[in-house]
């Protein structure tokens, strides 16, 4: 019975690792060993809960502790991150492709933001959840939800302004 | 969802880079589960042994509060005794106590001078003297009730009660 729940576990970890990955990077604002941290952290939570969630949605449950992790984390300030101004120093773009520089100017730019803020974000757009769904996933009301995906939204809409031309 | 909202989307799922999930991964994974797993039979260990140390104090504190709630006052005792014996009126301890019942008027103690402990005023109990008062009742049963009920245990002579403890005068 270990051995199934172990293979189970093992093929559910190989085969979303990658898109979780990309979540965490996203969650946490683009630090890779922070992502890395938070998926492994979430992942061993996972590991005790699977014989209970296998068969329901266990990427659902890993995203949930990922969230909400992140927001805890991103409170205590582990990375020191602060709030500028200016965008931090972004890699030269003549030898990098542009969808490296594109990631790293999206990633810059999430970082700005308060940690919930970017977690609806990052839910609302990337995961495309509804907004009953990311208030569920946050553990807040859903105006509270609202209100932190749409600021996140206004904030990145300022930063990002160079990047994507508003149409019109 | 506007434009600037739609390319946001698009640049967060086009900026995902394939990540494998490699044999080092496993590794730190299985080490974090198995990590994991010892922080929590630990916490269950003493938890458990926190448990047992509060039942066993609980029960050692048990009995206390058993004998804390027994009553302390002696039993009411029935307002004419049974007997004519005088071991009705007394106390467990042999020590002489007021029987419930007023006590007759002109009997030897019921006014003694010489205070108001029962030691001080050793009457007899004995059938017929004149320490004893009978109640006009029936008679050879309870009705008889000695003047002062400790009198079994100190038995002095009769005769030195009428001089201790003379009668009341009106």
């Amino acid at each position: 019975m270990e051995q199934g729940r172990a293979e189970g576990f093992d093929g559910f970890v190989a085969a979303r690792w990658s898109a979780l990955f990309h979540l965490a990077r996203l969650l946490v604002g683009g630090d890779r060993h922070r992502a890395e941290d938070l998926l492994q952290e979430a992942l061993v939570k996972l590991w005790f809960v699977w014989p209970r969630i296998a068969e329901e949605a266990p990427e659902a449950y890993v995203r949930k502790v990922l969230a909400r992790a992140a927001a805890r984390s991103a409170r205590r300030r582990w990375w020191g991150e602060r709030p500028v101004e200016q965008l931090p120093d972004l890699p030269d773009t003549g030898d990098v492709s542009a969808a490296v520089a594109e990631r790293s100017r999206l990633e810059a730019a999430l970082a700005q933001l308060p940690p919930r803020q970017r977690a609806a974000v990052v839910l609302r757009y990337y995961q495309d959840l509804p907004e009953k769904q990311v208030a569920a996933v946050l553990g807040c009301p859903v105006g509270t939800a609202r209100s932190h995906a749409s600021r996140g939204v206004a904030r990145l809409r300022k930063i990002l302004a160079d990047v994507i031309e508003p149409v019109g | 969802m506007d434009h600037f909202e739609g390319e946001l989307a698009r640049m967060m799922r086009d900026s995902q880079e394939h990540t494998p999930f490699g044999p080092q991964h496993q590794r730190r994974l299985r080490s974090g589960v198995r990590a994991r797993h010892r922080a929590r039979v630990a916490q269950r260990a003493v938890g458990s042994a926190l448990a047992v140390a509060g039942l066993g104090l609980g029960l050692l504190l048990l009995p206390h509060d058993t004998v804390e709630t027994r009553p302390q006052a002696p039993l009411p005792r029935p307002a004419t005794s049974p007997a004519p014996s005088s071991s009705a009126t007394r106390t467990p301890d042999g020590s002489p106590t007021e029987p419930s019942m007023p006590p007759p008027t002109g009997t030897a103690d019921a006014t003694a001078g010489g205070g108001g402990t029962p030691s001080h005023t050793p009457t007899a109990p004995v059938e017929g003297s004149g320490a004893t008062t009978d109640v006009p009742t029936t008679p050879g049963t309870s009705t008889r009730v000695p003047s002062n009920p400790d009198s079994s245990v100190t038995t002095p002579p009769p005769t030195s009660e009428a001089t201790l403890s003379p009668p009341p005068t009106p």
